[in-house]
């Protein structure tokens, strides 16, 4: 039989040729609220055109585009959340990863015409590869120590960017890299970047989410609390942290692809200033500690913020969004999840945290 | 080629010294809070732009404009340290992102103010033109702010050799807890610690400011000299400071006239990664601040 239906304690297990199955609880409570969310999600961008320009102070344009910016940052903070919860490290260089992809996908198709497809395999692998090499420090490097090897690592790609300014374009970029879609509607082609990025982060979330859940997210929280711990318990902790910096590296250097083929042109040193990781930082700090849908929410927040405020401030609005967010910190200590978290049952989730001890 | 090298062992004194009073308020702030002080490049701006604000737009002596201006910061030190670092001490991601919006923001608001294009100058120059040492011409003003660094960082070895609030402080850097357990009032001399690692910025920036433009974003870029200086020190521990601090001046000395200038950051930041993979803790253990 190809598919078999089976009930147990609540749940429907569906069983697919007697080889995986999947489960789905019965009980409204546990997955109505996702599904009203994924629904807005997908839905609220649809009434951007019918919304007056302004509401908000953004036009339907700006708007999609500030999503599928939102988007972008949301790839970078998920691998950021998660290889925080994997690794017990804080990295302060994931736009070094971000732009290492974006250099790959803007080169390999600028040089050598590669397809977008094939460009997204090379930003994902290089990217890797390159977290696969700085992997070791995650065992090597305690603590603080991590933090700041990792801020350094993003001034090494800025001073290499304008070495090799001839390759790399420095502070003019790469212009004429092929855009993922044209359809020569312009409103047409912002929605489809939207969905594209959005299938991106929602594929992202639902890996995390499942493993998170799984055995295995409870041995990356056992090594994040405390590593001693994980080592007693007999995990090779070393190669489970080198392998979630590794392939987190990876899917940052996704969100750099799409900023080169989204722009048509990528520009490295932008995106390696600070404010890049500060935005990526807040999403999931922000958002909610260690909670990955807080960080989708984060990521969404802050670029919608800054967009608003842009709209109705122009030059303070920068310093007006930092104050904002400051004033969030102290205001939030459990994040913008935090606050959705009040209402429900507490569940499990790894915290995320630096060890002091230098 | 003699010529060449000889002016790479003067430079390396220069640009080390340079470094060396960059990173010395950083070192001994991460030495005794054990807080990677991301709000330390505001430093460097206060100073700067504080000055220019008493003298020129609030009209006062030169003189009393920088002693403002290290008072401002005098006032604003326990504030960071009372609202912020106190505050989320126990939860460094928080405190980190904190520290940075603090600096992002006194950047902005900096930039707002003062543009690059309003050319900010602070007349501190002491001594104009260029210095021949045997082959080398230096620049006289970055001599004397090497020296003045290098004195500086002398006056803090003895403060913390010498004196009893140094002791404390080196007991502090040394063992948190054991101290703690003596009756040491921590946030004293937590304060005392963050003002004292709050000067040499300060000095830094207003010998430099004739030979090095200001622009509000300066301080980021001072910052990661210190950073790396600090880092490859071994984080708060001021020997492996004086010797990370002469070993980037080196790097730079010699990328800078042997090979090509522009590779000096990239080199020395390549060199303190791979240095920092073979001895994670830097070059020094950061044990105790001296």
């Amino acid at each position: 039989m190809v598919m078999r239906f089976e009930e147990r304690r609540g749940r429907i297990i569906i069983h697919f040729l007697n080889r995986w199955r999947f489960e789905w609880v019965v009980e409204p409570r546990y997955w109505r609220n996702p599904m009203i969310a994924t629904f807005l999600w997908i839905c609220i961008p649809l009434l951007i055109p019918f919304t007056p320009s302004g509401v908000i102070g953004i036009g339907p344009m700006a708007l999609l585009s500030t999503l599928i910016l939102a988007n972008v940052i949301a790839i970078s903070a998920l691998a950021h959340s998660f290889q925080t919860i994997g690794t017990g490290r804080v990295n302060f260089g994931p736009h070094f990863f971000v732009v290492t992809g974006g250099y790959v996908a803007a080169l390999l198709n600028k040089s050598y015409g590669v397809d977008p497809i094939i460009t997204f395999l090379s930003s994902f692998t290089i990217t890797a590869l390159i977290g696969l090499v700085l992997s070791p420090l995650t065992v090597i490097a305690r603590g603080i120590y991590f933090t700041l090897i990792t801020l350094i690592l993003p001034s090494i790609l800025h001073e290499f960017t304008y070495w090799r300014s001839d390759i790399f374009g420095a502070e003019t970029g790469i212009p004429g890299i092929a855009r993922l879609i044209s359809t020569g509607s312009v409103i047409y082609d912002l929605y489809i970047y939207f969905y594209t990025s959005f299938i991106i982060v929602a594929i992202i979330l639902l890996v995390i989410d499942k493993i998170l859940r799984s055995r295995w997210g409870f041995i990356l929280g056992v090594i994040n609390e405390d590593e001693d711990v994980a080592i007693s318990f007999g995990l090779n902790i070393g190669r489970i942290k080198m392998i979630v910096f590794t392939i987190t590296s990876g899917v940052m250097g996704i969100s750099g692809w799409f900023i080169t083929h989204y722009y048509g042109s990528f520009t490295g040193t932008v995106w390696l200033e600070p404010w890049m990781l500060i935005f990526i930082l807040l999403s999931s700090v922000l958002g909610g500690k260690g909670a990955i849908y807080g960080t989708v929410i984060g990521a969404y927040f802050i670029v919608l913020l800054r967009e608003v405020l842009r709209s109705y401030l122009r030059e303070t609005a920068l310093l007006v969004l930092y104050i904002i967010l400051l004033v969030l910190l102290y205001l939030l200590p459990e994040g913008l999840w935090g606050l959705y978290r009040r209402r429900r049952y507490r569940e499990y989730m790894p915290s995320v945290r630096i060890r002091r001890k230098l | 080629m003699i010529e060449l090298i000889y002016l790479t062992i003067i430079y390396t004194f220069i640009f080390g010294s340079l470094y060396l009073g960059i990173a010395l308020g950083f070192s001994i702030i991460t030495g005794i809070l054990r807080v990677f002080h991301l709000a330390y490049p505001v430093l460097f701006l206060i100073v700067a732009y504080g000055t220019w604000l008493f003298w020129r737009d609030l009209g006062l002596t030169f003189i009393l404009s920088i002693v403002l201006s290290f008072i401002l910061i005098i006032i604003l030190t326990p504030i960071l340290y009372r609202f912020v670092i106190s505050k989320f001490i126990d939860a460094e991601d928080y405190l980190l992102t904190a520290l940075l919006l603090i600096f992002l923001s006194t950047e902005e608001t900096i930039n707002l103010i003062y543009p690059e294009w309003k050319g900010v100058y602070l007349p501190t120059l002491i001594l104009p033109g260029t210095v021949n040492i045997g082959f080398a011409a230096v620049s006289g003003q970055l001599l004397i702010t090497a020296l003045i660094s290098t004195i500086m960082v002398f006056f803090y070895v003895i403060f913390f050799v010498k004196t009893k609030i140094g002791l404390i402080m080196r007991a502090i850097s040394q063992d948190y807890f054991a101290s703690k357990m003596l009756g040491i009032n921590f946030d004293v001399m937590f304060i005392i610690a963050m003002i004292a690692g709050s000067i040499p910025p300060g000095i830094i920036i207003l010998l430099i400011s004739p030979v090095w433009a200001l622009n509000p974003f300066i301080g980021w870029t001072l910052f990661m000299f210190g950073l790396m200086v600090s880092v490859l020190g071994g984080l708060g521990n001021l020997k492996g400071t004086i010797i990370a601090a002469y070993i980037v001046g080196s790097i730079h000395a010699f990328i800078g006239f042997l090979i090509d200038p522009r590779l000096m950051n990239l080199a020395s930041l390549i060199a303190v990664v791979l240095i920092l993979v073979f001895k994670p803790k830097g070059l020094a253990r950061a044990e105790t601040i001296w």
